[in-house]
């Protein structure tokens, strides 16, 4: 959600240049009048498939092709996902699919790069988090998408989650009074195997300011951006607590003083077990929202006896966490998105506003922000 | 000739690696830069590579001077994404080193996962249907492996390589005495799916003399082989004699592959009649990947037995012995794989 911060899509956004849409195209459209969006998705990973699998549900969109370095594993994504047209480099996709709309979903060394080709082919851009490696690559491309006037948006996915959803409409409500600080905290076994330990091929972000670590930071730091706003300080703790590791840095510790308040951000490659905690402290409420699970409790002023009041917030509690087990549980048998939830809803706000029926779900001003953040937390200059 | 064996220090590669010293080829051993070499016994016997398959620049000097590659490196564990990736990818960037050192022979080490199994009826063959149109309702293992297919053959088909496709069964020996076709473990039971059903095995040293004995072969150019052993080992006897074995006393439940199979269509189908195409269930309750794993099949072994010109020389009773036994026959014993290696010649070799 976060619409206070979104642009309204009416107000600033006009409808892609007809630049790459043939007549034949233009003519084409669902039975509510709004046209078929014609999507690329470049890269064809894990992350990939699940923006295939959510456009595969909107009408409004065909994908008409993928990219991915391999061949092969792009021929298997166009193959699963009904795509006609797969490429090796994402130039000659632009050139010859003539998409939209590209998501990119390769790793992040590669984001600038492709977002820059896809805006100056005229397309709208969703990019996977970090939108770029460093803020100044950050900053060309949303120069490039206001030039443009296309959509750019960073899969700020978290802030689109259920829970969080949730919190907003409290917020929004007034239910929950002000905000005074937020708590994102992740606790993620990284260094006893899988891909950011691969001592093989080490991971691409290993490579990156932070290390592995970097590629949290992005929700750490949208998080922070959506609950307390703009950072105007930060003070940041980094270390390598296993030596034995090829990560950089293990643990991580952030407190940012924002426009609206503190956040507290973690990132643990030790505590167990696995955890993802967004805790929002109000001064009517405090909501503590598990992401790993679609869990939210929420804590409330209570009026009457006060000796009663302990019994009350525990059977709410107890009903807060039954409802979350039950959730996940048919969450999981029920396919779909599962704990992408936020990047399914994320996604198809952002086809919304292409199609002018809402706002951008993620702001030019609000991905600035992020990666400002972003960067700052790593900068060593805010190190303790 | 000159082989390099990729995947060589892995669960077969050990083994196939020992057999192709014992018939006296050279091999290099392509394995990855952080493996642990050292605990082979064929260490001093050849020419270690040291490069990933995902990283394709390490891979063209790994061919200088080769013959035929053997390839048998693939991903078992880890998401879709990581299978495919290692043994997908892998493979393409393999395929392209070979075009540029100019190696022509590859053998291709794949998987019976690659059948479509609920086509297969009876008897399964080389000519049984390969799994196509509901491949993504399988499992990574048999997704990768297909796709691992379909890789090789279009290199072999653009005229760059003559080559053979082998497909073992249920690979054990020491080191590996539980097999995915067996059953669940349950607490202290064993459920036994379709217990009077044969199970496709290969012991990892007839498997690997078979594997060098399709390399060798010019027959075998051009063809794909199955490779199960010729003794014909029912479900339910095989979960006992590992057990007794192994796991002292554990309770084995049969149940009828017939009950398995219906359980698994009817939660299909109450999954479809919830969530619709996207439901999502546990892999033994999804129909295609049930029966890949349990749908009791016959199994035809004419063709690897010709290229091979010979009957395996280990038994099950022998391959129980040295999988359960005392002694030196395990993985990483080279001896014991070249006395049974040496037995079995082909007759009809390059």
């Amino acid at each position: 959600m976060v619409p206070a911060q979104s642009t309204p899509v009416s107000a600033s956004f006009n409808p892609r240049k007809p630049m790459i849409q043939s007549d034949s195209q233009e003519r084409n459209g669902t039975a509510d009048g709004t046209r078929i969006l014609r999507a690329a998705v470049i890269g064809a990973g894990a992350i990939a498939r699940e923006h295939m699998k959510c456009l595969a549900e909107r009408s409004d969109v065909e994908v008409v092709a993928v990219c991915d370095l391999s061949a092969a594993s792009g021929q298997a994504a166009a193959e699963r996902y009904g795509v006609h047209r797969s490429f090796t480099h994402h130039s000659e996709l632009l050139k010859e699919a003539r998409p939209d709309v590209v998501h990119v979903a390769t790793p992040p060394q590669s984001h600038f790069a492709i977002a820059r080709d896809a805006l100056l082919a005229g397309c709208h851009v969703i990019v996977e988090k970090p939108v770029t490696v460093s803020y100044e690559d950050a900053a060309q491309l949303l120069e490039l998408a206001r030039e443009r006037e296309l959509i750019l948006v960073e899969d700020q996915n978290y802030l689109f989650n259920g829970s969080i959803q949730r919190i907003f409409e409290l917020l929004n409500s007034g239910e929950f009074g002000e905000v005074i600080s937020v708590e994102v905290s992740i606790c993620l076994d990284i260094i006893s195997g899988g891909r950011f330990s691969d001592t093989n091929v080490p991971h691409p972000t290993l490579a990156m300011p932070g290390g592995a670590i970097f590629d949290f930071l992005p929700h750490l730091a949208s998080l922070a951006w959506g609950f307390v706003g703009r950072h105007h300080a930060v003070a940041t703790s980094w270390e390598k607590k296993d030596p034995a590791t090829p990560l950089p840095y293990d643990e991580f510790r952030a407190l940012v003083r924002a426009e609206r308040g503190t956040a507290s951000l973690s990132f643990s490659a030790h505590t167990q077990p696995d955890v993802f905690w967004v805790r929002v402290n109000g001064t009517k409420m405090r909501a503590s929202a598990n992401m790993f699970e679609p869990r939210l409790t929420l804590d409330r002023v209570r009026t009457g006896l006060r000796p009663l009041i302990p019994l009350f917030n525990g059977l709410k509690e107890a009903r807060d966490v039954r409802r979350a087990a039950i959730g996940g549980l048919w969450r999981k048998l029920a396919g779909g998105p599962g704990a992408y939830e936020g990047l399914w809803r994320l996604v198809g706000q952002t086809y919304d506003a292409i199609q002018g029926q809402a706002p951008v779900p993620v702001s030019l001003a609000q991905v600035d922000d992020v990666s400002r953040l972003v960067q700052d937390l790593t900068a060593t200059e805010n190190r303790l | 000739m000159k082989v390099l064996v990729s995947g060589a220090n892995g669960f077969l590669g050990r083994h196939v690696v020992s057999t192709l010293l014992a018939r006296g080829h050279e091999v290099r051993a392509l394995v990855r830069p952080a493996s642990r070499t050292d605990h082979l016994q064929w260490a001093d016997k050849v020419e270690f590579h040291r490069a990933d398959l995902r990283q394709k620049q390490q891979l063209p000097a790994a061919m200088d001077g080769i013959d035929a590659v053997l390839h048998l490196a693939a991903a078992v564990a880890g998401d879709e994404n990581q299978q495919f990736v290692h043994a997908v990818v892998g493979t393409e960037n393999l395929v392209a080193a070979m075009a540029e050192g100019g190696v022509r022979r590859m053998l291709l080490c794949s998987s019976c996962s690659v059948y479509d199994w609920s086509k297969v009826n009876g008897v399964l063959s080389e000519d049984s249907p390969l799994e196509e149109s509901g491949l993504y309702d399988r499992d990574g293992y048999a997704i990768a492996k297909r796709w691992q297919e379909r890789v090789a053959q279009r290199f072999a088909d653009m005229g760059e390589c003559r080559l053979t496709v082998v497909r073992p069964g249920l690979i054990w020996g020491r080191g590996r005495e539980s097999v995915p076709g067996e059953g669940v473990s349950c607490g202290p039971f064993d459920l036994v799916f379709g217990p009077m059903g044969r199970l496709r095995l290969t012991h990892a040293e007839n498997c690997a003399s078979d594997v060098v004995n399709a390399l060798e072969a010019d027959t075998a150019e051009g063809h794909r082989y199955n490779i199960i052993d010729r003794d014909s080992i029912r479900t339910w006897r095989w979960v006992g004699e590992r057990n007794r074995r192994t796991q002292g006393r554990r309770i084995r439940v049969p149940i009828p592959y017939c009950v398995g199979i219906g359980v698994a269509i009817l939660a299909s189908m109450t999954s479809r009649l919830l969530f619709g195409p996207n439901g999502k269930l546990p892999g033994l309750f999804v129909p295609r990947r049930f029966q890949a794993r349990f749908k009791p099949v016959r199994y035809n072994t004419a063709a690897i037995e010709r290229a091979s010109g010979a009957h395996p020389a280990l038994s099950f009773e022998d391959c129980l012995a040295r999988t359960f036994g005392e002694g030196d026959s395990g993985a990483d014993s080279p001896s014991g794989s070249l006395s049974s290696a040496a037995t079995r010649k082909p007759l009809s070799t390059s």
